[in-house]
């Protein structure tokens, strides 16, 4: 049995719910909105206790994103994709170097997370990748007609090619 | 001490680069802490203190506090930890910088025979300048500026007045005096101290004295130059005066850590 498909609502398409075919969604048709739009902030940690949750620096909003982090203080300051990354030398992250940026470039549902033993302050720069977001959108709506293509069931070919007829002139 | 203590986190807060401790001293036993970590600490240059001690976390120590100390002539630099997250053994208090004069300061040291019911004693505290900073700071210079001091009268019940400057560290000083007062001579006398932990109520104080100029008469109007050299006369926690005269009689004292 076929998998029904989802209708598209807004910018989001018509995508497949069968969970063995990759998705993306459209290419954003709108650069300036939403999650295209850069993120320029200033990050104040905390002290957290060893063994509670670090802190969220960057939560996976966008589709795809260069995040930079500039450690503005003495630090030691780590950051990591796992939310239980403390104590910050315990290898769970990468420090921070005073006044080196550090950039990742983060697909989407991959946040970040931060982890210091005092009050510290990060440069954080978060520049979404559109037209990465574009290839993405492009090489999927490439390959979505060859895998109907292939899952099509074959039709039987029968007969002569028989041109189509010229519209008459009468 | 400064109280309450200026917070280094709320520097950080302010986007400032550098964490800065001036306050002067009123006890031999005033700690303060920092709960940032630090990239360089070094002697600041309002400081009268010439040593700071200071302790940082680390698990190698039994008591997870480990010592060091820095001084006009030597910085630490490199990155120090706060741990805030961490707790000091035994006590169990959270873990920070700390950092305290790493010279003596008594003001309740009395010069011998001085007699409360007609001696005055007065003191300058000495400052505690520290610099913490939270980025590497391009070049370190922790020479302490040069202190002028003017004085003009001194307080006494009838007996000597004493002053006493702080001089931690101090290689030279300068020191001219003139007696304003137009009919009575002054008697004056510099000694050079040095504290130490001692009990001062004892008959026999551990304060070591060194005396720089014996108590002679200074003539109306007349006045006298005193230099003082570590070659010379050697290095002193403080400078002792001792005035017969309320004054007026402008005394003028220069220090420097820089010797000419």
């Amino acid at each position: 049995m076929k998998p029904p498909t989802r209708p598209g609502q807004g910018k989001i398409p018509e995508f497949s719910l069968d969970r063995h075919v990759a998705q993306a969604p459209t290419p954003a048709d709108t650069p300036g909105a939403g999650e295209n739009r850069i993120s320029i902030t200033t990050f104040f940690t905390q002290v957290v206790p060893v063994g509670s949750p670090a802190q969220l620096i960057y939560n996976a909003d966008r589709m795809w994103a260069k995040v930079t982090l500039t450690l503005r203080t003495a630090g030691p300051v780590a950051v990591g994709q796992l939310d239980q990354l403390g104590p910050v030398g315990s290898g769970k992250g990468q420090e921070l170097q005073t006044d080196v940026p550090l950039s990742f470039t983060i697909a989407k549902g991959n946040p970040l997370y931060v982890v210091a033993s005092s009050v510290n302050s990060i440069s954080v720069v978060i520049e979404p990748y559109p037209w990465l977001e574009t290839i993405t959108g492009l090489t999927t709506g490439m390959v979505r007609p060859a895998q109907a293509a292939v899952a099509a069931p074959p039709v039987a070919r029968t007969g002569m090619f028989v041109p189509p007829s010229r519209p008459s002139k009468l | 001490m400064a109280y309450p203590q200026p917070n280094p986190d709320q520097y950080v807060l302010d986007l400032y680069k550098f964490w800065n401790l001036t306050t002067p001293l009123s006890s031999p036993g005033d700690i303060y802490e920092s709960t940032q970590g630090s990239l360089a600490f070094c002697v600041g240059p309002d400081s009268d203190i010439a040593n700071v001690n200071i302790a940082y976390f680390d698990e190698q120590v039994p008591t997870k506090m480990h010592l060091t100390a820095i001084s006009p002539a030597r910085s630490l630099t490199g990155l120090i930890a706060a741990r805030n997250d961490q707790t000091y053994d035994p006590p169990g208090r959270p873990g920070r910088i700390l950092f305290w004069a790493g010279d003596v300061y008594d003001p309740n040291f009395r010069p011998p025979g001085f007699n409360p019911l007609r001696d005055g004693i007065d003191f300058v505290p000495p400052i505690l300048n520290v610099i913490q900073y939270f980025s590497s700071p391009p070049t370190l210079v922790p020479q302490r500026t040069d202190r002028n001091y003017l004085f003009q009268a001194y307080s006494s019940l009838g007996g000597l007045a004493y002053l006493v400057i702080p001089y931690y560290g101090r290689k030279y000083a300068y020191i001219n005096f003139t007696n304003g007062n137009p009919t009575d001579p002054s008697t004056v006398g510099i000694q050079g101290l040095n504290y130490s932990i001692t009990q001062d109520g004892s008959a026999h104080p551990y304060h070591q004295l060194t005396t720089i100029r014996a108590p002679a008469a200074v003539a109306p109007f007349a006045s006298f130059t005193q230099i003082i050299t570590t070659s010379a006369n050697g290095m002193f926690d403080a400078l002792v005066f001792s005035v017969s005269d309320g004054g007026p009689a402008p005394l003028v004292i220069r220090t420097s850590d820089t010797q000419g």
